[in-house]
């Protein structure tokens, strides 16, 4: 029964997804979003049974079908493995798929390609079920492709609209990237320990290195590899530039595929193998290198940015190096327990601001947005929730309050050193510690702009036109968000604040830390609140705001700054690599083709040439035949006596 | 169901004869002649299909033997034969299900063909499948030269000359020359082998056949061969006759010349040069596997560098044929990849075939005209072929090897193979195909994503129709039931590799 529903937990949005692809065209709109819903639901249920049977994480539950692939050189089995990890990620998943999914249903029902839409959302969830849920690296490789795939196509969603297309295509071949070193990484790990099934890596994966340093070398290979694909997928530099263009498509997509779930897919993945990077300081020193890029540019470029979406999106890629960061450090609990926070708050505030874009008619620029959230009193008090829950800002009431509390505690303690370098304690604490302030004061801004004292000229408030908050279901589900970020915060508290830490013990199998106590968080806590007040009254009084943006307007450098031109990263693909691809395609087609094809014609040419010459010997004339077969004759009898 | 196999190869062979036969004497109009076609595919496909899927798990390995023929000289006997094993029964299915699909997408609504376009598409048909159950050498070469002849006079009588390939005779004499460089030689190989062994050695008689050669003459065999198969593949440097052939060719042609008769040179590198001639193939390894590699990235290059969709098709076959090639080569090199690497190949040949039907098809119904749009030329053409678009898009991601379709398994195991080798193998190889799955998508969103511009430059055709999208699915759902569970393909396959003499080292 067990195996069965761990079987039946992605097979049934799977199904769904399938049923909605071919039939959902024949249905009304409320017939396939109830199905496509309702799928969702029933994962969720199903993660829920096998929560109970496993004793929430306490068992673990195992299905195998047979081969999914089997040469004389490689095994691959078709088997599902459910321990605490997987089990709270397959809930994560399931959940946020199913409340997002529902949020959609109001969200998505004036849109012209709704059947399409929910059987990819279905897709997704089936194939990040497959992902969690995979007792192998080839079988976490379907899952991985697949939330890939479901994500192109979402992103894509609005496809006649300048810009999203080229979104996709963006989104599509970073991530195609990643893919080639995810499975360069697979093969490594394959030769080196003849499986790539977790249950057996897990036991005895440390016991086949000992003693074996050629072993060891390609291990650490086979984790630099495996990291190349976390990047693309997390959103890592220098693989994160799809991330923000990815906002393109609908916002229940943003919220559920681009922030709480398919993107942690990278974390989810250095944390199964925790072990094998534990051993690959070399790993770890560039993920911590990375991270900390990507930490700074991410919140660096939210600070900056005038589309609420892409505030958003860019916070997501400063939490993600978050998570990379503690990992970097082998702090994998901490690292977790912030992935669970982070999909609270963040999924809380990107259906907050789907809400505010429907109610002010999928207008994007909070500069356009001012004041709007003081029309919408229930999205108010979910951007409230989500703001100060992203910002760690309140013990219990934050959801990332002890998250972030245990990583920069961990941060404190520790280093990563490799090739002769080491990033200290104080560094990685310090910027960590600075950017979690700008991170306060991009979230705080973007509340104040939406709730200014003064509607834009050019709003449509000051139009005229209605705003009022959207239908039951995104109300629904953005109060049970509101609830349930909080309801988080509490349960991950740690016991120096008198938690028990209930759920970092469950996700993590680690005893919990003590952690900070108040005291130590305070000064940290003192600064952010004064930051938060400080930055909000900027942005909320027309009169701060005006002068301020005038006074500072200078940081960005102008068009080509770093920050205008997202740090150089997408000039430095387009001018150092496709730019070259191009022209050496070009070179190709003009020189090498030609000389390709040249070939083949001076070849014929060459034949015909011959056979301009033969033709002359058909003379017509009889004595020149007769001599043709005299002289051969004579050849003949000479080759013949020899 | 044993006992009917035999019955079911001959008729399997000689069944496009009859379709000749029937052409020839049918009186009617091009649209009748397009019906008759799409009616006798439909049950010659069936008929293949059946006859492959119970030789591919019954494991049975069956050989239909002729009477001895006496040839050329005294003591010489030829003995036609014929053989079919879980080995080439992909192949044989891979035409079964291709062969309905291009004769029913491309079907002649216009009913501007007559016989003669029938009748060689039939005779290379024919040739096909000869080449892929031959079991004697001698036999293998006629189908072989016969498929030039069927595709010459095709393409010769009914191909059309575009703004992008002016001229249909210059590309047809390049691709006859190039073809027949390479089968000369090849018919060479094979005589020398009968003369050594007094007989037609057959397929299988390779092995044992250089054991008495001299090392020369092994070498002068081997060459006639890979020369003959790696023209027909084509691999880099020998491809030079590829794109003009195929712009030129009616889109029918177009689509069997990429999806079977370019497998006819990745049968004889699977079935003669990996199984045949391995002390050869394992020295000369390296040098192919370079040159199969560069071929991968250099097939990407193109693509990224090409306007017209067809173009971008004709060099992402270069490099998935490529692929191909590197896990043969890959595999003849060790002993212990070989069954994976030799898989992989024709899991790729199977899958590579389905997925160019699909793609060129698709590309060919994209106008009224059949003539391949051009990136720049269109956009926003979903609009009026949502059914074409999606199912072109799915295609597309199956050629790119998503995992989940059928392509990724075969890539998987070639890659695989390639790693043990070396990882730069495998990572130019596979950079290669990730730059051609880049080139296809950008088209795609090229072509169909945008807002459509009216009026569009490009005269759009009708969008599929009920029965043309529920083959189309039909074939997604044997992309999926591939990717997701490979091993009702591989395991089949693999046994006929691991049996020496079959295939096997």
């Amino acid at each position: 029964m067990n195996s069965w529903a761990l079987l039946l937990l992605p097979l049934l949005p799977g199904l769904s997804a399938a049923i909605l692809a071919v039939a959902g065209r024949r249905w009304s709109y409320g017939v396939y979003s109830t199905f496509s819903t309702a799928a969702a639901g029933a994962a969720f249920l199903c993660a829920l049974y096998l929560g109970a049977a496993s004793d929430w994480g306490a068992l673990t539950l195992n299905w195998t079908y047979g081969a999914w692939l089997t040469t004389p050189a490689f095994e691959a089995g078709l088997s599902l493995r459910l321990d605490s990890l997987a089990l709270w990620m397959s809930m994560l998943v399931s959940g946020f798929g199913f409340l997002i999914t529902f949020y959609s249903v109001g969200y998505m029902r004036l849109d012209q390609e709704q059947g399409r839409f929910f059987a990819s959302l279905n897709l997704f969830v089936a194939a990040m079920l497959l992902l969690v849920l995979a007792d192998n690296l080839v079988l976490i490789f379907l899952g991985w492709e697949g939330v890939g795939l479901c994500s192109y196509l979402l992103i894509g969603h609005y496809w006649k609209q300048p810009g999203v297309p080229l979104a996709a295509f963006r989104a599509f071949f970073v991530n195609r990237v990643g893919d080639i070193f995810f499975l360069l990484g697979v093969f490594m790990l394959f030769t080196v320990f003849g499986s790539v099934s977790f249950s057996e890596l897990d036991t005895a994966g440390l016991l086949f290195l000992e003693g074996d340093p050629e072993a060891m070398r390609r291990a650490v290979w086979g984790a630099f590899l495996l990291l190349g694909g976390a990047f693309a997928k997390s959103a890592q530099a220098p693989l994160h530039v799809w991330l923000a263009d990815a906002m393109a498509g609908p916002t229940p997509v943003s919220a559920l595929i681009h922030a709480a779930t398919m993107v942690t897919a990278g974390i989810y993945l250095v944390v199964r193998l925790d072990w094998l990077f534990a051993i690959a300081p070399e790993a770890r020193f560039l993920m911590a290198v990375c991270a900390l890029v990507t930490l700074i540019i991410g919140a660096l470029m939210a600070l900056t940015q005038t589309d609420i979406k892409k505030i958003l999106a860019y916070s997501t890629l400063s939490n993600l190096a978050l998570m990379f960061l503690a990992l970097s450090i082998t702090a994998v609990g901490p690292a977790l327990l912030h992935l669970f926070a982070h999909a609270f708050f963040k999924a809380l505030l990107f259906l907050a601001a789907g809400s505010v874009i429907i109610a002010a008619h999928h207008e994007q620029d909070i500069r356009k947005l001012r004041g709007v959230l003081k029309k919408l009193p229930i999205t108010n008090a979910a951007f409230w929730v989500g703001c100060i829950g992203g910002a760690g800002l309140l013990p219990f009431l934050s959801a990332a309050f002890f998250s972030k509390e245990l990583i920069l505690e961990s941060l404190q303690q520790g280093s990563v050193s490799a090739f002769g370098l080491t990033l200290g304690p104080n560094f990685l604490y310090g910027t960590v510690l600075v950017m979690e302030w700008v991170t306060v004061l991009y979230l705080f801004r973007l509340l104040g702009y939406l709730r200014a004292d003064s509607p834009a000229e050019d709003s449509h408030q000051a139009h005229g036109e209605a705003i009022h908050e959207p239908g039951f279901s995104l109300r629904g589900i953005l109060i049970v968000l509101s609830l349930a970020a909080p309801i988080f915060g509490i349960l991950s508290a740690t016991p120096s604040f008198g938690g028990g830490g209930a759920f970092y013990r469950a996700v993590s199998g680690e005893v919990v830390p003590a952690g900070p106590d108040f005291g130590h968080a305070a000064p940290f806590l003192a600064i952010a609140l004064l930051l938060a007040v400080g930055c909000y009254l900027v942005f909320a009084k027309a009169a701060w705001r005006s002068a301020f943006t005038a006074k500072t307007a200078f940081l960005r450098l102008g068009d080509y700054g770093p920050l205008s031109r997202r740090f150089y990263f997408d000039d430095v693909y387009e001018y150092l690599l496709l730019g070259p691809l191009r022209i050496l395609g070009w070179l190709c087609r003009i020189i090498l083709e030609f000389l390709f094809v040249g070939w083949v014609v001076l070849f014929g040419s060459i034949g015909m040439g011959l056979s301009r010459q033969m033709k002359r010997l058909q003379s017509g004339r009889l004595h020149h035949y007769a001599m043709a077969v005299l002289f051969s004759a004579v050849l003949l009898y000479l080759f013949v006596e020899r | 169901m044993t006992a009917i196999q035999p019955i079911l190869l001959i008729l399997s062979l000689f069944a496009p004869l009859a379709a000749i036969v029937l052409h020839a004497t049918y009186s009617g109009d091009g649209k009748g002649h397009a019906r008759l076609a799409v009616i006798f595919h439909l049950g010659y496909g069936a008929l293949l299909i059946v006859l492959s899927v119970l030789n591919l798990y019954s494991g049975l390995y069956m050989v239909s033997r002729g009477d001895g023929i006496p040839f050329g000289f005294a003591g010489f006997t030829f003995e036609p034969s014929l053989y079919l094993n879980p080995g080439n029964a992909p192949l044989l299915l891979l035409m079964g299900i291709s062969l309905p699909l291009t004769f029913i997408w491309l079907r002649d609504r216009e009913g501007r063909y007559g016989v003669s376009y029938y009748v060689s598409a039939n005779l290379l048909v024919f040739s096909l499948v000869g080449v892929f159950v031959s079991q004697s050498l001698i036999l293998f070469y006629l189908f072989w030269e016969l498929a030039l002849v069927g595709a010459y006079f095709w393409i010769g009588m009914h191909g059309r000359a575009h703004s992008y390939t002016p001229m249909v005779y210059p590309a047809l004499a390049r691709f006859a020359l190039m073809t027949l460089l390479g089968s000369l030689p090849m018919l060479l190989s094979i005589v020398l082998l009968s003369a050594s062994a007094g007989r037609d050695p057959g397929l299988f008689g390779i092995k044992t056949v250089l054991q008495v050669m001299d090392p020369w003459a092994r070498w002068l065999a081997f060459s006639g061969f890979a020369l003959a198969f790696t023209v027909k593949l084509p691999l880099l440097g020998l491809h030079g006759w590829l794109r003009d052939t195929y712009n030129v060719s009616p889109a029918a042609c177009r689509t069997l010349l990429s999806a079977l008769m370019s497998k006819m040179g990745a049968y004889g590198l699977v079935f003669i040069l990996a199984a045949g001639f391995v002390e050869e193939s394992r020295i000369l390894a390296p040098y192919f596997q370079i040159i199969c590699v560069v071929g991968a990235v250099y097939g990407g290059l193109l693509c990224l560098s090409s306007e017209r969709f067809a173009d971008i098709l004709i060099y992402s076959s270069l490099a998935h044929l490529s692929v191909i090639g590197l896990g043969v080569f890959t595999a003849v090199g060790s002993e212990e990849m070989y069954a994976t690497g030799i898989t992989g190949a024709v899991f790729l040949i199977f899958s590579h075939g389905l997925i160019m039907t699909a793609l060129f098809a698709f590309d060919a119904r994209i106008t009224v005209s059949g003539e391949s749009p051009s990136i720049h030329s269109a956009g926003g053409l979903r609009a009026g072929q949502g059914r074409l678009s999606a199912l072109l898009l799915l295609s597309i991601f199956a050629s790119a090897s998503l995992p989940g379709l059928s392509n990724f398994a075969g890539e998987f195991m070639v890659f695989f193979s390639a790693f043990g080798v070396s990882p730069w193998l495998t990572f130019f190889s596979a950079a290669g195909v990730l730059i051609v799955a880049a080139a296809l998508v950008r088209a795609y969103h090229a072509l169909f994503l945008g807002e459509r511009e009216n009026p569009s430059p490009v005269k759009q055709a009708a969008d599929l129709g009920i029965g043309e999208t529920v083959l189309a699915l039909g074939l997604a759902v044997l992309w999926l039931v591939l990717g997701l569970y490979p091993m009702l393909f591989v395991g089949p396959v693999q046994k006929a590799f691991l049996i020496p003499g079959l295939g096997g080292m």
